[in-house]
């Protein structure tokens, strides 16, 4: 999975968490936070897994072994 | 408690409050002097202007929050305050020398906290208050990342709009810029034109958009002619000057009010001022004086060494991290809520890095912050409580 994303979804668990502890007039601080770093964190997941589609095979040059005929 | 005691601690206070100066400057100005838009002297003194500034455009919510909040009243004395300071101070010694990303403002709330409770036991303190600061320890560099990196992203998108050639991704693109341009501007200068005049109640929002949609135009008009990167960089160099600026106001608002809180609340202890006072005018302008004044002497040895080791340092993620840290300092400064500003830029750093992959951001840094936000409180706190049990063996 992509780290970012990982990244975000942590920050978006430790908002929740804590909005919990927070007064009840600075609620709405954690609730909003929560969800934008929860949206941040799929947009990175999804901007990761097209990066990946996109990004071109490697082609592995073929090696050529030379025969004992060749020299 | 002798008139002298009172004035000596509110000048160790104002102290406290220049050195506070001295030492953020280079948060608010290291990038433009890395991008070379100012040199290190001229950077300092636009900081330390609008640190000044600061005292004009927001309330003092935040002084209340730390003079009526952190512990009861009814402890407060000169001891506790000088106590609290000390431990405010040797907290933060402390952490330099030890390379760790320390908060003044943190400090400053542990150092209240330790002393109220070595003079009166845990119950002084004020749990509410308590709880709302410690969240925002957390919280103000989490809305700092998510808003870098928001920022970060739709400026970036933009950008590479606005650098096409003709056609709708450019028109859309420069209408989206034009239209974002013109209202923040207005927006902006409107409430600073309120908040100058000491208004209360909304602006007339009907005045602001039909300035918005004539500076709109202007931009858009501005904006046709922007074709290469580097005329974009270029604008960036200039607009770093504004985000710096919008920084620093923030910076002042939030800083220079805890010294003015812990002034407030010796003043109350006193009796100079009522319980329930706003804090004095002579307060208000002292402590954003000393800010300033800390940002204009100290600023300038320490933004020359960051605006060397940020060469790599691009206009573009500067004006979004200061931007993304200034509007989480307003909207805080705003509610009252005492937060560090090294932590919220620190996170808009971050969430800038981020944008561009996780790697891009130096996590030595981070995890360093991360032991500050858990030492500071209990560490200044520990301090400030044997601070008060020694002033108070020996008197």
């Amino acid at each position: 999975m992509d780290r970012r994303a990982v990244f975000f979804f942590a920050a978006c668990w430790a908002c929740r968490e804590l909005t919990l502890h927070t007064p009840k007039n600075l609620r709405y601080v954690g609730v909003i936070l929560a969800i934008w770093l929860a949206i941040l964190g799929i947009a990175s997941m999804i901007d990761n897994s097209s990066r990946r589609k996109n990004r071109p095979h490697r082609t592995v040059a073929p090696v050529h072994i030379e025969s004992p005929q060749d020299s | 408690m002798t008139t002298f005691a009172l004035y000596a601690v509110i000048a160790i206070a104002l102290l406290f409050d220049f050195v506070n100066g001295f030492h953020d400057a280079a948060n608010s100005i290291a990038t433009v002097v890395a991008t070379r838009v100012l040199t290190p002297l001229q950077a300092v003194v636009w900081a330390a202007s609008f640190n000044f500034i600061a005292f004009a455009v927001f309330g003092t919510k935040v002084a209340s929050a730390i003079a009526k909040g952190v512990v009861d009243q009814k402890v407060i004395s000169i001891g506790v305050i000088f106590a609290a300071l000390m431990g405010a101070v040797f907290w933060n010694v402390l952490t330099a020398w030890l390379g760790l990303p320390s908060s003044s403002s943190h400090a400053l709330v542990g150092g209240m906290v330790g002393a109220g409770v070595a003079k009166a036991g845990g119950h002084v303190i004020i749990i509410e208050g308590l709880r709302k600061i410690g969240v925002f320890i957390i919280y103000s560099p989490l809305v700092g990342v998510a808003l870098g990196f928001t920022l970060m992203i739709v400026v970036t998108w933009l950008v590479v709009g606005l650098l096409r050639p003709n056609g709708v991704p450019r028109l859309l693109s420069q209408v989206a810029t034009a239209c974002i341009l013109g209202l923040t501007t207005s927006f902006a200068g409107f409430a600073l034109v309120h908040a100058i005049r000491r208004q209360h109640g909304h602006l007339n929002m009907t005045v602001v958009v039909a300035v918005a949609a004539v500076v709109a135009v202007v931009f858009m008009i501005a904006l046709q002619r922007l074709r290469k990167p580097s005329q974009a960089n270029k604008s960036f160099r200039v607009m770093q000057l504004f985000s710096a600026a919008a920084f620093s106001l923030g910076h002042g608002a939030n800083d220079a009010q805890k010294t003015m809180g812990i002034i407030l609340a010796l003043l109350i202890a006193a009796k100079k001022v009522g319980a329930k006072a706003d804090v004095p005018t002579w307060v208000v302008l002292s402590a954003h004086t000393a800010i300033g004044l800390g940002t204009l002497f100290g600023g300038w040895r320490i933004v020359r060494t960051m605006g060397t080791k940020l060469t790599k340092l691009q206009p573009m993620g500067g004006v979004c991290a200061e931007t993304a840290a200034a509007l989480t300092l307003f909207f805080t400064s705003a509610k009252g809520i005492p937060v560090s500003t090294t932590h919220t830029i620190t996170g808009s750093i971050v969430g800038v890095g981020t944008s561009n992959r996780l790697s891009a951001v130096n996590w030595g840094v981070a995890r360093r912050v991360l032991w500050a936000w858990i030492l500071t409180i209990p560490g200044s706190a520990l301090v400030a409580a044997a601070v008060y049990w020694a002033v108070h063996a020996v008197s």
